[in-house]
């Protein structure tokens, strides 16, 4: 009998061992910590010197009822940069008049592109729109993303004027400019 | 007598097999300075990398004294691996070691060796670095890469488990 309970003593203990030799192990545990922050930026390429010329030139024929419009090269392209916060669907950019008076009789519109190039959630053209005094969408849907910095890259601004009421236009005069600043906005939808 | 001698190795050898007990200890959290993510014109992205402001040091010392007097050069390797909290697949963690610690109870030269320069971090344990007995505070450096405005405004979270074996 005292040899059977040394048996079970010995073999309970080396059972045991692996459990105890276990100890050779031991961890070390750190939390890792990161933050991406909102982003919300836009702006307008070329930076300087992108004035857009508009011009209403007087018909080729007396008694002609269409004016020739000149419509400014559309050579601007708007670039953003968007992280919106998780609770936040999307953004748009605005467009509107600042400084100056569009003349009478005369609307200005503006349409922006389809992306080129970009990644993530980037916007969507509203098509042609009037530009006022009050912001108007001109892209809309803009989630995470980033279309890429300069020419070429985001969407291509066109601009392009329309007679509304030949009553009201009024000759400026030779050599004098009506001058109108556009602001774009990125705003939180 | 026999029969009582053999006993008491048996008894003993938890503690011996104890003695080979190696601890690893870690000194502060991991912070990535958010105000260093820099969009310098609309249209980027967020810069390519960050690197953690602050070290972090990590200690291997031995908690029993029976050991560190008996085999004070035990060999010994760290591993590390992550264990995701809130994390995005594309995000790169990476670390390495950015010194060689000091023995604490001596003014010897810690013998430490790999590990000095940047890896990834993944969620499988991966060799880091080896060393031989104590060697306290080992500053380690972190890099994350990966991120993008494409992500959104996010926090997110890690674990980083380090395990010493003995080598």
């Amino acid at each position: 009998m005292k040899h059977i309970l040394q048996k079970y003593y010995f073999g309970l203990l080396l059972l045991c061992l692996p459990f105890i030799s276990m100890g050779q192990l031991e961890n070390g545990k750190v939390s890792v910590l990161f933050s991406l922050p909102e982003v919300a930026l836009v702006d307008i390429e070329p930076g300087n010197n992108n004035p857009v010329n508009l011009t209403l030139l007087p018909p080729s024929e007396s008694g002609n009822s269409s004016i020739i419009e000149k419509s400014a090269d559309a050579s601007l392209w708007i670039n953003y940069s968007s992280a919106l916060p998780a609770h936040q669907n999307s953004r748009s950019i605005t467009a509107e008049v600042a400084q100056g008076q569009i003349p009478s009789g005369v609307k200005l519109f503006l349409e922006a592109s389809a992306i080129s190039g970009g990644k993530g959630q980037c916007g969507i053209s509203n098509g042609k729109t009037e530009i006022s005094t009050q912001p108007r969408p001109i892209i809309s849907e803009i989630g995470n993303c980033s279309t890429g910095d300069g020419m070429n890259k985001g969407h291509q601004i066109s601009y392009s004027i329309e007679i509304t009421d030949y009553p009201q236009l009024k000759s400026t005069g030779n050599g004098v400019e009506t001058n109108v600043l556009i602001v774009y906005t990125l705003t939180d939808n | 007598m026999k029969i009582i001698l053999f006993k008491m190795l048996i008894l003993l050898l938890p503690f011996i097999a104890q003695g080979q007990q190696l601890v690893v200890q870690i000194d502060s959290e991991i912070n990535f300075d958010s105000s260093s993510l820099i969009i310098s014109e609309a249209g980027e992205d967020f810069t390519a990398s960050v690197e953690s402001y602050a070290p972090v040091y990590v200690s291997v010392l031995s908690d029993n004294q029976l050991d560190k007097k008996i085999n004070p050069g035990h060999s010994w390797r760290i591993f590390i691996h992550m264990q995701e909290i809130d994390w995005n697949d594309d995000l790169r963690l990476e670390v390495k070691r950015t010194g060689t610690g000091s023995k604490p109870d001596s003014n010897g030269k810690p013998q430490i060796s790999n590990g000095e320069n940047y890896q990834l971090i993944q969620s499988t344990p991966g060799y880091f670095f080896n060393g031989k007995g104590e060697i306290a505070q080992i500053p380690l450096g972190f890099r994350i890469s990966g991120f993008s405005v494409t992500m959104g405004a996010k926090n997110f979270e890690s674990s980083l488990i380090f395990t010493v074996y003995d080598d």
